[in-house]
């Protein structure tokens, strides 16, 4: 009985593995070998590369004000809400999922997190109003689209308008503005430099485990390629992607916080082009919006730093505002080409 | 007679990044002739055909035909020059109905100001199926609405419509049960016959010798050797084939057919997809065999295991341990962090399988025949396939550290020797047979032990299909209820306790194991 088990794991004469394995470094480099060593790490060509040419062209075109104390600082409020967001978003997006709701979601957090801490004056019951608002929020979203079997774009789309709704109606009720009548009480979230440093680092290592070590990651990521295929594979497709929607609750509900306390009072435009924002840094990263085992996180935090340094610095470079937003469009669309061109190579001719 | 020279390979390579798939093949294919392909899994074989088909590009060499140099553009200019080739994976696209399917890239030919006018094009295509007695599927049905088998067969039939000079057949005839392959069988004949090119890729030797007129062996990439009809011999050809000479048993030896009468797997009075009616039970330590014939409903049989057919009629009930309850789970977790052996020992009890969901609380392993689109992620690596259906026997505290799933991966590449550059390749880029290794050991590491293999070895060479054998036997005689669907009557006869023939969604017959069954003694029951 013995003998049979070893049969099983026996390795063969000739192990196939190691010995292609030792083949490139016999070869010489050519021309072609660096294109289709190009090819073949596109994704974190775009990611690394987009990164270090922004900072490379801002540090030059500001003259070394990209990397002042002060911009530094505007740099890190700006980047910490949109990285949680991307961080949990990219659950999402992984799963092959789509969200267009998020904007919408940071603001009805707001003015859900100005009522709650006028009233009760508790940051903490604050945080967890955002968290369980947006985890009702992409609960409902991810629950419907499933339900109903329609598609996540359409489903999002619904919860955009009535959370829109809610935040608009709320505005349009007063004449005085919705804001916080003691702005202290989140000096931690607005001021504390550490804090959100501490937060990006604390919510990307959660992330990161949960995307890249658990079945909720491996089989999400999975879903998105196949969805039959992760099903027959053991995946309960339904459950993995309604967690995921709640992961990224949970990050869109921090995120709200953080945004919410920079700004200190809630306008009818609250949050919106947050969608636009997430879906920009992700691509930076070099993240294929069509999800599947290709997604990194390291796509959601790359991403989002570049779209930062990005806005940032054409901002203080002196381009006008309306004109960073074309700025932005069009390196979207260039961008989302590069990576749509990519996902046709995928369904290559069967052999 | 004086044969004449078709097509001609010079110093023919084709490179994957580091990876040679060929390497400097240089063949001659005559006209009139069928030419068989032989080598073991990712050899080559289908890398040499899809390039002479236009599929692949040609990294360098070339190729003559009819001593003018020819460098097909794509698919379509292979075809426009009467080659054809019938792919070894789906060759046909979803969601497009039969008739778009045959005329693919070819609905100009039916259009006027850009409107294809369909009435002509399915009165074509119900031509084209006509001309290989496909009467059966209908020109204006969905593809989806098919099985594997008969999308295959429209492929032949699209094949056959160009009436080409050249005709490949990249592994089909695993696809196919006994009546689609002596269509093919007889379509070859007819096409050298008429003086035209066959070039024959299959795994399996007895039909190879019996059809090929020449052998063409390639190992690694490379033309070993070209052997004559008349030099035609088992053990010889192996021998090329794998540069070792293969010993042991290829199926198992005993014909004891005994098992434990604890029931692990039953199907009661089912009535699902083209079944009527069907009984199957399977024990622990027993191999059951199902054949058929295409359309006879033996894959359903299989489905209806796995929870993927809606039941009409009757219930499926497999018997397998209780499951861990969230304690339990967390002393396993526990013990393993300490290294310690965790054995909770838990009673069978029965589960009722109405969906897959189902079949997974019971554990049940399975192997669609469709690989590339149910048991496979094709985008993801190897490593991350094999895993994935054992993520829950990986996971410590539901962390799954990359040292285990790299430890898990191993042992299956290493033992099924599937050929790769390395286990983080996208299994997309594994030849048909290794991707076929990849599915099948991804449910051998697991410990399921209800297994529903349909076709396992299908498109496996010669070596590893030994190994798969030996390794199915000794799971049985651990204990396991093993259940095989295959099309090849050879292997359930070399492998199951039991076997059943399906025919028109019907149980024909049984036949025990015995040293006296014989193929002829079945397919009479088949047709
Ligand atoms: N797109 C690709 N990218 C990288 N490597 C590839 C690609 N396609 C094929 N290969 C490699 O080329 C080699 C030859 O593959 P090929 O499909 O020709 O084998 P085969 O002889 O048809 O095998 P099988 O009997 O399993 O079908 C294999 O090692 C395979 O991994
Ligand atoms: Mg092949």
């Amino acid at each position: 009985m013995k003998t049979e088990k070893e049969k099983r794991v026996m390795v063969p004469a000739e192990a196939p593995v190691e010995e292609t394995s030792e083949t490139p470094k016999k070869r010489k480099i050519s021309g072609a070998d660096v294109w289709q060593f190009a090819k073949s790490q596109k994704n974190s060509l775009i990611r690394y590369g987009a990164f270090v040419l922004v900072l490379i062209v801002f540090a030059i075109t500001t003259g070394g004000k990209l990397f002042s104390t002060y911009n530094l600082k505007t740099i890190v409020s700006q980047v910490t809400p949109l990285l949680i967001m991307s961080a949990g978003l990219i659950f999402v997006f992984a799963h092959g999922g789509m969200d267009i709701s998020v904007g919408a979601v940071v603001g009805l957090c707001s003015l859900l997190s100005v009522y709650v801490l006028n009233d009760t004056g508790s940051v903490f019951l604050v945080l967890l109003t955002c968290i369980a608002v947006a985890v009702a929020c992409y609960v409902i979203n991810g629950g419907s689209s499933i339900l109903f079997k329609i598609m996540s774009t359409i489903s999002s789309l619904a919860i955009m308008f009535a959370a829109r709704g809610i935040v608009t109606y709320n505005v349009s009720r007063t004449d005085e503005t919705i804001r916080f009548t003691n702005s202290s009480l989140v000096k931690m979230f607005s001021d504390n430099y550490g804090f959100m440093v501490a937060s990006c680092v604390i919510i990307v290592l959660i992330c990161k485990v949960l995307f890249d070590y658990t079945k909720l990651g491996k089989q999400a990521k999975a879903i998105g390629d196949n969805p039959l295929g992760a099903a027959q594979s053991g995946a309960n497709v339904n459950l993995i992607k309604m967690l995921c929607y709640i992961v990224a609750g949970v990050c869109v509900g921090i995120a709200s916080v953080f945004a919410i306390a920079r700004v200190g009072s809630v306008s009818e435009n609250m949050g919106s082009g947050r969608e636009m924002d997430v879906l920009i840094a992700l691509i930076l990263g070099g993240m294929s919006l069509s999800g599947g085992t290709k997604s990194k996180l390291s796509a959601a935090v790359i991403g989002s730093i570049t779209y930062v340094l990005l806005s940032n610095g054409l901002s203080i470079s002196g381009v006008p505002t309306n004109y960073i937003s074309l700025v932005k469009g069009i390196l979207f669309l260039v961008i989302v080409l590069l990576t749509l061109r990519q996902s046709k190579n995928i369904r290559e001719l069967p052999r | 007679m004086e044969k004449t020279l078709f097509i001609q390979t010079v110093g023919l390579t084709k490179k994957f990044g580091d990876v040679v798939a060929v390497d400097n093949v240089d063949m001659d294919v005559f006209k009139g002739e069928i030419r068989g392909l032989i080598g073991e899994n990712g050899s080559g074989k289908s890398t040499i055909s899809s390039m002479i088909s236009g599929i692949h590009s040609i990294t360098s060499g070339k190729i003559l035909l009819d001593g003018k140099e020819f460098r097909p553009s794509g698919a379509l200019d292979a075809r426009n020059h009467k080659i054809s080739m019938i792919v070894q994976e789906m060759g046909t696209i979803d969601n497009l109905t039969v008739a778009e399917n045959i005329f693919l890239g070819e609905e100009g030919k039916f259009g006027k100001a850009g409107f294809v006018n369909r009435v002509k094009m399915n009165a074509e295509a119900a031509k084209a199926l006509a001309a290989i007695g496909l009467q059966r599927i209908k020109p204006d049905d969905n593809i989806n609405a098919y099985s594997f088998e008969d999308r295959k067969l429209v492929e032949i039939a699209r094949a056959v419509y160009y009436d080409p000079e050249l005709f490949i057949v990249d592994e089909t005839t695993t696809a196919l049960s006994q009546d689609g392959r002596e269509l093919i069988h007889s379509l070859m004949r007819e096409m050298r016959d008429a003086g035209k090119a066959v070039l024959f890729i299959s795994h399996d030797l007895p039909e190879l010798m019996e059809t090929c007129d020449a052998l063409t062996v390639l190992r690694d990439g490379k033309l070993i050797a070209t052997i004559e009809r008349k030099d035609f011999d088992e053990d010889k050809i192996k021998q090329t084939m794998v540069g070792r000479v293969i010993e042991g048993n290829y199926y198992r030896s005993d014909y004891d057919y005994s098992c434990s009468d604890e029931v692990r797997l039953e199907v009661k009075d089912v009535e699902a997809g083209m079944l009527k009616g069907v009984n199957i039970t399977v024990h622990a330590g027993e191999i059951v065999g199902i054949g058929g014939l295409s359309g006879g409903g033996m894959h359903d049989v299989g489905k209806v295991m796995f929870g993927m057919l809606k039941l009409k009629k009757g219930e499926v009930t497999a018997y397998a341990p209780a499951r861990y309850t969230f304690k339990e789970r967390m002393q396993k977790s526990l013990s393993a962090l300490t290294k310690k052996p965790f054995d909770a020992e838990k009673p069978i009890v029965p589960y009722n399988i109405r969906s897959i969901k189902n079949a997974l609380r019971a554990n049940i392993g399975y192997i669609s025949k469709d690989r590339d689109k149910e048991t496979l992620i094709l985008q993801a690596s190897i490593k991350d396939n094999l895993t994935l259906s054992a993520l829950d026997e990986l996971s410590v505290c539901g962390i799954i550290t990359p040292r285990a799933e790299k430890k898990f991966a191993k042992e299956q590449v290493d033992g099924l020797r599937i050929k790769c550059s390395s286990m983080r390749q996208p299994v997309k880029e594994l030849s048909g047979g290794n991707k076929q290794k990849v599915s099948f050991g991804k449910w051998i590491g697991k410990d399921s032990k209800i297994l529903v293999f349909d076709s396992p070895t299908r498109g496996v060479d010669v070596g590893v299909k030994t190994t798969m054998y030996q390794l199915l036997y000794r799971l049985k005689q651990e204990g396991y209820a093993i259940v095989i669907i295959s099309e090849e009557l050879p292997e359930l006869i070399g492998m199951s306790d039991r076997m059943l023939i399906v025919k028109d969604g019907e149980i024909k017959k049984e036949f025990t194991r015995s040293p006296q069954l014989k193929e002829s003694d079945i397919i009479g029951y088949m047709i």
